[in-house]
């Protein structure tokens, strides 16, 4: 349950980014605390990739880059092997994904926008850090749809072509008993565990940006 | 008296090279409008995210900086002056009249606000509109910074 909260609560927080970052809002205010927000998520993601339910671990789905060759190959040979778990092209979707929302939230904390919008770690950053941060923050933002919409797509495709329950499971966190290629028995995450490691994440990310730049951080 | 002819010929090419020399160009004439104007940005910014007191001079100044500005700058992007040391890009070629309506609009509602801005509810209504002009045109008209 943890982990699909996470992951709607996700993908909503990168739709109302993008809204947010359009919005003519000079100051980018909410587009910074939905920044904050996002940051939280993904280091609570990082710990409960290693603390969590079976299905949530790194060590269960992440796989060597060769092993998604030999799925994808796999899949064009009209073979369909099944995960319970994320498929390896899957589990690189949320490995890309959580890295480059990582690369938006660093950079957006580091970069002034040469106009009203400061990150607050823009000042202690040294002046090519700054600069880099705001060309690539911008220019990554493309990347960012690229990806979403090749998430949807294929979670879509697998759901309603393939007929493999993904979005249900992400939603129901059940999926049919079958023969899946990784793993029997799974065990959920602690619930207790979770919210300690939110409760965690929000302090480092919240008390982080209210050190650095004072209320001018929510501002 | 050819010698003569020649070495005044030489001196007036010599002094116009060196007047040349001086005229700053296009490039660098709207950069430096262009950084006033950003830094006469700066500390309204400031004011709107309570970082500093308001001041009203001050936001007065910095209208009367991007209306001036404003009006000067659509000139300064001649044909061919997209490449090399500029953040310009060529599509302010092929969109000139949007390019320049933005300017327009930045002169218009900096006018206006100088009018319409007398204290600081004032202010925080009014000026993001005119501010909003800089990123539409960054948005669309500036190399991503590096």
């Amino acid at each position: 349950m943890p982990t699909r909260l996470f992951k709607w609560s996700f993908a909503l927080l990168v739709v109302l980014a993008f809204i947010s970052a359009d919005s003519g809002d000079i100051l980018y205010f909410w587009h910074k605390l939905i920044g904050y927000a996002l940051l939280t998520l993904i280091l609570w993601r990082v710990m409960w990739g290693f603390a969590g339910s079976t299905t949530a671990r790194f060590s269960t789905f992440v796989t060597w880059p060769w092993r998604v060759v030999g799925y994808a190959v796999d899949l064009a040979r009209g073979r369909k092997p099944r995960y319970l778990g994320h498929n390896p092209l899957g589990a690189w979707m949320v490995v890309a994904i959580l890295a480059i929302i990582l690369f938006q939230a660093v950079t957006g904390l580091l970069l002034f926008d040469d106009k009203f919008a400061e990150g607050p770690l823009y000042a202690h950053a040294p002046a090519p850090v700054q600069r880099f941060s705001l060309a690539w923050h911008n220019r990554l933002s493309a990347a960012m749809i690229t990806l979403g919409v090749v998430h949807v797509a294929a979670n879509v495709l697998y759901t309603f072509v393939r007929k493999e329950p993904l979005i249900q499971a992400m939603v129901t966190g059940r999926k049919p008993a079958a023969a899946y290629a990784d793993a029997v028995e799974t065990r959920g995450g602690s619930l207790g565990l979770a919210a300690a490691l939110l409760a965690i994440s929000a302090a480092i990310v919240w008390g982080g940006v209210y050190l650095a730049a004072g209320m001018g951080a929510f501002r | 008296m050819r010698i003569r002819i020649i070495l005044a010929s030489l001196a007036v090419i010599g002094c116009a090279g060196a007047v040349l020399a001086q005229t700053p160009s296009p490039v660098s004439q709207r950069q430096t409008l262009l950084k006033e104007m950003g830094a006469a940005a700066r500390e309204p910014g400031l004011m709107l995210r309570n970082q500093q007191p308001f001041e009203l001079a001050k936001v007065q100044a910095a209208l009367r900086t991007f209306a001036q500005h404003a009006k000067t700058l659509p000139g300064l992007f001649p044909a061919g002056s997209f490449t090399g040391e500029t953040a310009a890009l060529p599509i302010i070629e092929t969109q000139r009249a949007e390019f320049q309506s933005i300017f327009a609009n930045l002169d218009r509602t900096a006018t206006e606000a100088q009018t319409s801005i007398t204290n600081e509810a004032s202010f925080r209504t009014n000026f993001p509109t005119v501010a909003g002009n800089c990123g539409t045109c960054h948005r669309t008209y500036r190399r991503p910074q590096t």
